[in-house]
């Protein structure tokens, strides 16, 4: 598959469900989609040709429904605002945080829904490691994110093919790689998890009860946390440092901390 | 590394330093206190952290070079002329390749010489079969007046090492690589050779386990109550001889079913211990030994051979499962939640 068009469904398949996140957890933006019905749809041409699925072009639809969201990998039909990118290219960069024009469809006759995906956008460049919030609130919505996003775009690298991960999951039994963040001052455990088993993965929010983790990656808290995730002290560091603990194979915990640095490098 | 708080490790130590580690540092704090300690190693100062003493008592270490035989015979020769020998070296040079001194020179003549054996067990897993050792714990048991302890990590091996120094005879402590997890938070739980601790309270099975698998057995329990509201005791039998058939009667009558978790082959090691007490008995109950079951283990990293080997806590989860009879749905929900 054609490196662009597997980071573009990375961001469609990872990074635009963890609008949930502020949608649920940021007061502002909950505020401005609670009454909000809406489709919205992001889409790319394939250049210089079609992708090895015979596509000509690319896309994701996000359907809101009163601060619901529901993310699905398609093109649809009639949706109210549409932001269409000339390459994968362009569409990956504006979604990493750089500059693309992307032509709007249905701006006009939905200015206010413009303006809120444009600020819900927003909120996705929080994950970004450049993005480095003072408030609490933002640096407590930016590790979930983060948290959500990874292990989501760590399951959906393995499904989109990439050769290394998928030898890697190939040879696992059934394996919880866990993932947790103390919170106790917004009391919530932030947990994300990724599952694995002969080539299969799934990535689930919150802890997995049915198996206990092979590894644990347990961060002490927000502050800890972002440590890592910015890359303020390399991981090793973090360990050292108390900002994150490992329960579990540290071989393969660093594994999955070098294909976490391969999707960070790829999507940022 | 850590500073030590007095005589007492806190969790931090624990969590930082390795269970040879603490060794090291456990045996320079009781050698400050008794000048008859000594300590003694075959060319492994540093992988088995005794190097720690020989930096701190330099005129009380002694090198053997590579010949674990040796190294058993100068500690039996020490301990005769009064000496506590702390000897280390991996487990599987020990007890194997020093076989014969440790029984006729040293457990013998119950001499007080004190055998630290780290990589026991798969723990040295990438190494290889050569440094496998998964055979000591049914070697040294069968030794008369021999003492086995296996700690649950590197808090209970400070406890074991204060424990033996005092030992009139010999005595063999078998820790891991280095990587262990901390299982208990300070050294104040009443550690007492030949007395098992109950780690985790339950009455539908009991699990005995040794090292590592004291941790994963806990967890394990802890998963099948909250999953399938299982109650699983568990007891950390620490010390593997003289065992604590007390214990082990009690949980046959309150629980009547027994699953044995040990880093070794199933026979001749804690498994084979504790059917010992229970066959005695003349008590009835279900019973399985986890473990290798006659075999030498693969080789790779630890985790993996823990998992492949069911020694990690979904393996113990699935045997105890196994051993009540429980079917349970298998989890075949790949839909990413997102």
């Amino acid at each position: 598959m054609d490196q662009e068009i597997m980071i573009a469904r990375l961001f469609f398949r990872a990074a635009f469900p963890v609008m949930k996140v502020p949608l649920a957890d940021d007061p502002a933006i909950k505020k401005a989609w609670a009454d909000v019905k809406a489709t919205v749809q992001f889409s790319a041409d394939c250049e210089p040709g079609p992708d090895t699925d015979g596509q000509s072009r690319i896309g994701a639809c996000l359907y809101f429904d009163h601060g619901v969201l529901e993310v699905v990998e398609e093109l649809c039909e009639k949706p109210d605002l549409t932001l269409h990118f000339k390459t994968v290219k362009a569409l990956n960069a504006l979604l990493s945080g750089g500059l693309a024009v992307p032509s709007i469809r249905g701006g006009l006759k939905n200015p206010g829904l413009l303006v809120k995906m444009l600020t819900l956008l927003m909120r996705l460049t929080l994950m970004l490691p450049s993005n480095r919030p003072k408030d609490p609130v933002k640096k407590y919505l930016k590790v979930k994110m983060s948290i959500y996003m990874i292990t989501t775009a760590l399951s959906n690298y393995n499904r989109l093919g990439d050769p290394k991960m998928r030898e890697w999951t190939a040879t696992q039994p059934d394996r919880i790689y866990q993932f947790s963040v103390a919170t106790p001052e917004f009391g919530e455990l932030i947990a994300a998890y990724l599952r694995v088993r002969g080539g299969k993965t799934k990535s689930g929010r919150g802890v997995y009860t049915r198996r206990r983790p092979f590894v644990h990656f347990r961060f002490s808290s927000v502050d800890g946390a972002l440590k890592v995730l910015l890359k303020e002290v390399e991981f090793v560091q973090g360990v050292e440092s108390g900002c994150v603990a490992i329960d579990g194979s540290p071989e393969y915990a660093a594994k999955m901390n070098d294909f976490m640095a391969v999707l960070q490098g790829m999507m940022t | 590394m850590a500073e030590p708080t007095g005589t007492t490790w806190n969790c931090y130590d624990a969590a930082t330093m390795t269970a040879r580690e603490i060794y090291g540092r456990v045996l320079c704090e009781l050698a400050d206190a008794d000048q008859r300690i000594v300590g003694l190693s075959a060319d492994l100062a540093k992988s088995t952290s005794i190097a720690i003493f020989e930096k701190h008592a330099p005129e009380r270490f002694f090198n053997v070079g590579i010949a674990e035989q040796n190294l058993m015979g100068v500690a039996a020769g020490m301990a005769k002329a009064g000496l506590i020998p702390f000897a280390s070296t991996f487990a599987a040079f020990a007890s194997m390749r020093a076989c014969e001194q440790v029984r006729t020179d040293i457990c013998y003549q119950n001499l007080p010489v004190k055998i630290i054996a780290t990589h026991g067990g798969m723990s040295f897993g990438a190494a290889g079969t050569t440094h496998h050792c998964t055979e000591d714990l049914a070697i040294m048991r069968s030794f008369a007046n021999m003492t086995v302890i296996v700690p649950a990590d590197g808090i209970e091996t400070a406890n074991a090492v204060r424990a033996v120094k005092d030992l009139p005879g010999p005595a063999y402590i078998r820790i891991g690589r280095g990587f262990e997890p901390p299982f208990y938070e300070s050294e104040n739980y009443g550690f007492q050779i030949g007395k098992a601790q109950e780690v985790h309270p339950g009455t539908d099975l009991t699990i005995i386990a040794c090292g590592i698998g004291v941790l994963q057995a806990v967890e394990a329990a802890k998963s099948l109550k909250e999953v399938d509201g299982l109650s699983v005791r568990v007891l950390n039998m620490h010390t593997i001889k003289p065992i604590d058939s007390e214990a082990i009667l009690k949980a046959v009558t309150e629980t009547r079913r027994i699953l044995t978790v040990e880093e070794h082959n199933v026979m001749g090691g804690l498994g084979s211990a504790v059917a010992d007490v229970i066959a005695a008995s003349g008590k009835g109950c279900a019973f399985f030994k986890a473990g290798l079951q006659d075999e030498y283990a693969l080789v790779g990293y630890p985790e993996d051979l823990y998992a492949h080997y069911k020694l990690d806590a979904n393996g113990i989860i699935e045997q105890v499962r196994s051993l009540l009879k429980v079917e349970f749905e298998e989890d075949e929900d790949w839909n990413d939640e997102v």
